[in-house]
């Protein structure tokens, strides 16, 4: 099954074409104000590389975020205009799960982490299981230190944000902290792996009505916990 | 030390629309990247004089300077990138995060992020900003309380004198 | 969608709710739901005209001028159809639609004319020389003259939105009871102000309470020097120009009062005045259709790699 992915919900964007569990092809760029800008015309890239047309696609993936607020809504908005116009099923997967994908094979707990925006970040906690990564408890947003306070074992840290915060953590956790050697980092396509195993399982979103994951709340809690009162 | 204890207070008496620009002009020309300058009065107080004050301390021309309530941000190119925000429609911090402010302080990292009814955010605003406070004393007498908050800040107050 | 300057259908989502709760279009909660609005509306529109997708020829979209995080919705989404239909891409400017939305509801609109274009966001005049030839003649130097509707509305107490509630208002009140000043009255300048007026509404009465003001007389008579003001200052810039036609364009083009008072004073000075239609005076995008249907007449059409300018002056077709 050829799956094309979008997800612009972080620093970088990414486009992924896979081909079942192969893949086929795919784009980073930095975001740096221009995803809008460039992403047609690297959606169109990726496919002509591939010697394929929008047409040969049979399902279409999109990064819902959390991440930034920006960002999400460019990514969002192509796919599901996409989905729309070219009736092919769409499914949205949260960027978190998409890089706690990444660590589908190691034992230990998975945190991976997203810029939330003023030094903040959104996180979650994932054990590996059957070939994937399972989310344990809630969405985290607020910031490192409030993260750091709730890790007690061996933790592997994914995602832009951790390599951002790497000290930070280290001093923190010591040795129970591990991190992915930048170099092994697969951009792009956790969004479309998982998109790939929805479909398979029969699942789909509705292209007209799918939303973004904010996470407003957690995020709006702790800023107000960590404010200045005047 | 604990910036966050840091603390300096200036206040000014302003008799026209002119002296509350002239004072936002002489801060504005002290402004650094990263300023957040949170400001706060009534209807009619002097918030947008005192931004066009300041814009003009950064080489911005009075004329480019609006009032963004409508448009919620206005982005204008002087020594430093300026981010103008009106948060005039905004009810609570909350809102303002769903409406993107920290996005938006995000981008004026680099630069200078005024904020115009900023009352609804100051619980959420780093420990460095500085908090300007308008009130009417009579229909062209302003009374304008600057507090600088962090060391930066203080030491901006610091250099200035009283008037 | 607009076919050869007939309104096939124009879909608005009505974003009432979210003004009621916040007091306007607040950028990025009107930017959210756009997100979650956006197929549909594009649904809609394609349906209730009756045509499919593989009708459409040319997609135009607002790119300059306005909230960006609206901006970008919609950008992205245009794009995205005009990859897939393979058709033309047009990019308007916000202003640039109200003038359009002025153009369909009156097709014989003699050109040059001065336009004002006046609502929430904005208040402009500007000189149209000929279909997309434009020039900037003033602006505001301060509030948008929606704005300062809605500002003096709350500080009155009344709901949101303010212009039409004053308007309503202002018909049981005495627009004489209070002299306002008019602002920029001996000023050579078409540019427009609000602040000073608002300033004086609001020192005249904040030490009052609200239950004793005569709102109703206040709300006419801050009504009247804003209408003052737009009136004298387009009838100044149809002189200067030389030009027999006013055209009123934009949400405030709706009020009653500056109808009249416009109507008035150019029936007297020989002037024809052209209102947009009321349904089409508030932002909606068949104008940005129509807009854009002209400037790809004259080839102006944008690349897939089209992107958004939050504040950019308005441009003649090249």
């Amino acid at each position: 099954m050829r799956v094309l992915s979008i997800d612009t919900s972080g620093r970088f964007n990414e486009i992924g074409l896979v081909d079942g569990d192969r893949e086929h092809g795919g784009l980073v760029w930095e975001a740096a104000g221009n995803s809008l800008r460039d992403i047609i015309l690297n959606i169109d890239l990726v496919l002509g590389k591939a010697r394929l047309d929008l047409a040969d696609v049979d399902g279409l993936a999109v990064g819902v975020g959390p991440g930034s607020w920006t960002g999400v809504r460019v990514g969002m908005t192509v796919g599901k205009t996409l989905a729309y116009a070219t009736g092919k099923p769409l499914c949205g997967i949260s960027s978190l799960d998409a890089l706690a994908y990444q660590g589908r094979n190691v034992p230990t707990l998975l945190c991976p982490m997203v810029e939330a925006g003023r030094g903040n970040i959104y996180a979650a906690f994932y054990q590996a299981q059957c070939g994937t990564a399972i989310r344990r408890g809630e969405h985290y947003a607020g910031n490192i230190s409030g993260l750091l306070k709730l890790v007690k074992e061996p933790i592997l840290f994914l995602g832009d944000a951790a390599l951002l915060h790497r000290q930070a953590i280290s001093e923190s956790l010591g040795s129970l902290a591990n991190f992915r050697d930048p170099a092994e980092e697969v951009r792009g396509y956790g969004i479309a792996a998982l998109a790939v195993a929805r479909f398979e399982r029969g699942e789909r979103d509705d292209a007209l009505s799918l939303a973004p994951l904010y996470l407003r709340e957690p995020l709006i809690k702790a800023l107000l916990a960590q404010g200045r009162r005047d | 030390m604990d910036s966050r204890n840091l603390e300096e207070r200036r206040s000014f008496v302003s008799s026209s629309p002119a002296a509350t620009q002239a004072l936002g002009r002489k801060i504005g020309g002290r402004l650094f990247p990263g300023s957040v300058v949170a400001l706060m009065g009534e209807l009619g107080s002097g918030k947008t004089c005192f931004a066009k004050g300041l814009c003009a301390g950064l080489g911005i021309p009075q004329r480019e300077v609006n009032s963004p309530t409508f448009a919620f941000v206005n982005e204008y190119k002087g020594r430093l990138l300026v981010l103008h925000l009106d948060l005039y429609r905004i009810e609570s911090a909350g809102m303002a995060l769903e409406v993107g402010i920290l996005d938006y302080l995000d981008q004026a990292e680099s630069g200078v992020a005024i904020i115009e009814w900023a009352d609804k955010v100051l619980p959420i605003l780093s420990d460095s900003h500085l908090a300007v406070r308008f009130s009417v004393v009579s229909i062209r007498k302003r009374e304008i309380r600057l507090t600088g908050l962090g060391k930066d800040f203080c030491q901006l107050l610091g250099e200035m004198g009283e008037e | 969608m607009v076919a050869d300057g007939v309104i096939l259908s124009n879909v608005v989502a009505s974003q009432v709710d979210l003004h009621a709760r916040f007091g306007g279009v607040v950028p990025e909660i009107a930017a959210r739901k756009h997100v979650e609005a956006i197929g549909y509306i594009i649904k809609e529109a394609i349906d209730s005209a009756d045509r499919n997708l593989a009708d459409i020829e040319a997609i135009a979209v607002t790119s300059i001028y306005g909230l960006v995080g609206s901006l970008l919705v919609g950008v992205a989404a245009a794009k995205s159809l005009a990859y897939i239909l393979k058709v033309p891409l047009v990019g308007v400017h916000h202003i640039e639609g109200h003038i359009f939305a002025n153009i369909l509801s009156n097709p014989s609109l003699p050109m040059p004319c001065v336009c004002l274009t006046v609502s929430g966001g904005h208040t402009m005049l500007v000189y149209v020389r000929g279909l997309c030839q434009y020039e900037v003649l003033g602006n505001t130097l301060d509030d948008a003259t929606g704005e300062a509707f809605d500002k003096i509305a709350k500080f009155l107490g009344l709901g949101f939105p303010g212009g039409p509630i004053i308007d309503k208002l202002s018909v049981q009140g005495d627009r004489a009871a209070f002299p306002f000043p008019r602002p920029l009255r001996n000023s050579k300048t078409l540019d427009f102000s609000f602040s000073g007026l608002k300033t004086a509404v609001v020192n005249m009465f904040k030490d009052r309470e609200r239950a004793t003001l005569p709102v109703a007389d206040i709300a006419a008579s801050f009504q009247e020097a804003v209408v003052e003001h737009l009136v004298s200052k387009t009838l100044q810039a149809a002189s200067l120009k030389g030009v027999s036609a006013i055209a009123v364009t934009g949400g405030v083009a709706s009020n009653r009062r500056l109808r009249e008072a416009l109507s008035e004073r150019c029936n007297r000075e020989r002037y024809r005045v052209f209102f947009t239609r009321p349904d089409l005076c508030g932002d909606n995008a068949a104008m940005v259709a129509a807009a854009g249907a002209a400037r790809l007449r004259y080839g102006d059409v944008a690349g897939l790699d089209l992107s958004v300018v939050p504040h950019a002056p308005l441009e003649s077709v090249a």
